[in-house]
């Protein structure tokens, strides 16, 4: 395997993870953090064809829109996190109304 | 989480929830069977054409190829990354029903061993933080890891109960730096339309200068508004617990 190819692979399976927490677990905390996996995996893989072609001579672009993405994703994980804590001094819930249910079953 | 209360109720048929994860877990491995098989073929070499941030790199003012791209060749993206941060800022402070930017004391960590400590390294961290971002010129570095850096210092400094000396109760100073970045590249621009030049075109031969004075208002922006984003939080949590009836009219009340 050539070192992109690792990188890939590593990077889909983060994405991979991240998007099934997204998806599954009930727990907004954890999708917030889910969120986050993901988007580690995007950056990664970013940062690896920026360095695909000539890993002595990376492609700068790639790599200042992963920075770029780094500090959006921030941004967003505080709006994410801020609307759970005022979700949970609201309500008391962690979790969304029809998972909890289902949960509760 | 889910999966613990589904054992509990095995007598119904199959739980919607683990029925959820299995749906889940088949549609995360096609997506990322998908995605993956893409990668691979990928065509060679031409996925990026030949760097072309690379052959001008002489002409951005600056040695590093990265802060090159963020600060001149792409600079319309970090003037709107700033952008960004402030407008979750806003939606933050909204959230939490606060009306103005505030740093608020703590004493979460009040401990004379951690009290001495962060005393001993803040000073180091200012000078990391400011070292990170002269390096962004030539090495890997620059705004946005000397605003973090910076950031990280402002957390321990608050949490670390070394601001008890007073909360700094001034909002529209900290909004002006909280602006700052957003400010030095507006009027980079304006200054520009001013002259009839393209709006974030750097003068010739200043270009160097531009982008480090850029940059520092940048670092201080993202120091700060990372840092708030942790503590408005912080203040509006204990609010709550302690009295949520009178948390829109006393903002700045200590805990």
């Amino acid at each position: 395997m050539t070192q992109f190819e690792i990188y890939s692979v590593a990077s889909v399976s983060l994405f991979g993870l991240g998007l099934f927490g997204l998806i599954a677990l009930p727990n907004i905390l954890r999708k917030i953090l889910s969120f986050n996996v993901l988007g580690v995996g995007i950056f990664l893989f970013l940062v690896a064809t920026a360095q695909r072609d000539d890993p002595t001579q990376p492609d700068p672009v790639p790599q200042a829109m992963v920075l770029t993405g780094i500090v959006v994703a921030v941004s967003v994980t505080a709006f994410a996190l801020a609307l759970l804590q005022r979700l949970h001094g609201e309500t008391g819930m962690t979790m969304l109304d029809d998972e909890k249910a289902e949960s509760d079953q | 989480m889910g999966n613990h209360s589904d054992l509990r109720t095995t007598e119904n048929a199959l739980p919607r929830s683990l029925l959820r994860t299995l749906i889940a877990a088949g549609l995360t491995i096609a997506i990322a069977a998908m995605v993956g098989i893409s990668m691979f073929q990928l065509p060679e070499g031409t996925a990026w054409p030949t760097p072309p941030a690379r052959e001008t790199l002489q002409e951005s003012g600056v040695d590093q190829a990265v802060t090159a791209v963020l600060l001149n060749f792409r600079s319309y993206d970090t003037w709107l990354e700033v952008v960004v941060l402030l407008v979750a800022m806003l939606a933050v402070l909204t959230i939490r029903r606060q009306h103005h930017f505030a740093l608020q004391q703590t004493d979460i960590f009040d401990d004379p061993v951690i009290r001495y400590f962060s005393r001993l390294v803040v000073p180091f961290m200012v000078l990391t933080s400011g070292y990170l971002l002269w390096l962004g010129t030539r090495l890997p570095g620059g705004a946005f890891q000397a605003g973090a850096v910076l950031a990280a210092t402002l957390l321990l400094l608050v949490t670390a109960g070394q601001a008890k000396a007073g909360p700094v109760r001034s909002s529209r100073l900290l909004l002006l730096i909280v602006l700052a970045g957003f400010l030095a590249f507006s009027a980079v621009a304006i200054v520009n339309l001013g002259a009839g030049n393209p709006m974030l075109q750097y003068r010739s031969g200043r270009e160097g200068l531009t982008i480090l004075a850029i940059e520092t208002a940048v670092t201080i922006s993202i120091g700060l508004t990372l840092a708030l984003l942790y503590f408005t939080g912080l203040a509006s949590r204990n609010r709550v617990d302690s009295d949520s009836t009178h948390s829109m009219d006393h903002p700045y009340d200590p805990v």
